[in-house]
């Protein structure tokens, strides 16, 4: 198991990378999905709150 | 058909749609890519381990470079036609785009430096790609830097289009200039130049990559279209 995470020498770089790519799209990915979802609540909650007339529906 | 799919109602509920399937696709070849490419797949006979980050390098890449070319369209669609589904399309793909341009220099620099002894050179390749995410950061400040989005748009939408000169140059900047980066291996005259047991996780995390985006594109619209219809109903009297 040690070799294998020594990755003959260049484990630094090589878990480096992944773990640069990991933190980088999995931030990428929360942010995306909180921003619509929380996007898509205040949207939910203004139509709520916003009386229906004939023009405002879809 | 380009009517069609432009309508943003009907063109988010089909991508929505798509949304499950392309999760799916991309964890799947992504965790079986990523366990041949760092437990099966041989080192390289000349590179060693260090080959293994080929599986996010090259990904990364083409989405950097795919992405753009995608960004230019939306350019040109609003440019051209004004739509502003490219204009949310734009402005979704850029800092994901973005992402994948910064993951390419920086896991290109942990590569060079056990192989070349260079974090950085000012190569062709290596420096077109850093121009290249200029190019993204520059849409993302543009687009986002008046007190109303809309206004950043058409500046943004420009930039864009400028930047698509750099698209071939980044592609064929191997081919061009004498580069110390390595010349293509997959999109090649001749075929690509990789043993298939490394070739298929390659395959396999790229399809994981462009599925990945994807998802983060759709998701990215699917806010921003949300914004928009949000400051709509602001503006609208009777609106808060």
């Amino acid at each position: 198991m040690a070799e294998f995470f020594d990755m003959g020498g260049f484990g630094n770089y090589i878990w480096g990378s992944y773990g640069f790519a990991v933190i980088c799209l999995g931030w990428l990915n929360y942010a995306s999905w909180r921003k619509a979802k929380t996007t898509a609540e205040q949207l939910a909650m203004l139509q709520d709150a916003t009386p229906v007339s004939p023009k405002n529906t879809e | 058909m380009f009517d069609y799919f432009a309508n943003p109602s009907r063109f988010m509920r089909i991508a929505n749609q798509l949304l499950l399937p392309l999760v799916i696709l991309s964890l799947t070849t992504g965790a079986i890519g990523l366990y041949f490419g760092l437990f099966v797949a041989p080192a390289d006979y000349q590179q060693g381990d260090t080959v293994r980050i080929i599986y996010i390098h090259v990904p990364s890449a083409w989405l950097a470079l795919f992405g753009y070319v995608g960004l230019g369209l939306c350019g040109l669609f609003y440019v051209v036609w004004r739509h502003p589904l490219a204009d949310i399309a734009g402005r979704a793909i850029a800092p994901v785009g973005a992402v994948f341009a910064l993951l390419t220099l920086i896991t290109g620099a942990l590569w060079g430096k056990p192989m070349w002894g260079a974090w950085w050179v000012w190569d062709a390749r290596l420096t077109s790609m850093l121009i290249l995410f200029f190019f993204y950061l520059g849409f993302i400040a543009l687009a986002n830097g008046f007190d109303r989005a809309e206004r950043g748009s058409r500046p943004a939408a420009l930039l864009a289009l400028v930047g698509m000169i750099n698209v071939p140059i980044v592609k064929f900047s191997v081919d061009w200039w004498n580069t110390l980066h390595q010349p293509a291996s997959l999109l090649r005259s001749g075929g690509p130049a990789i043993d298939s047991s490394m070739l298929t996780p390659l395959v396999l995390t790229l399809i994981a990559a462009h599925t990945y985006f994807a998802i983060l594109v759709i998701l990215r619209m699917r806010a921003l279209l949300n914004e928009r219809r949000l400051a709509a109903l602001m503006l609208r009297p009777g609106g808060d």
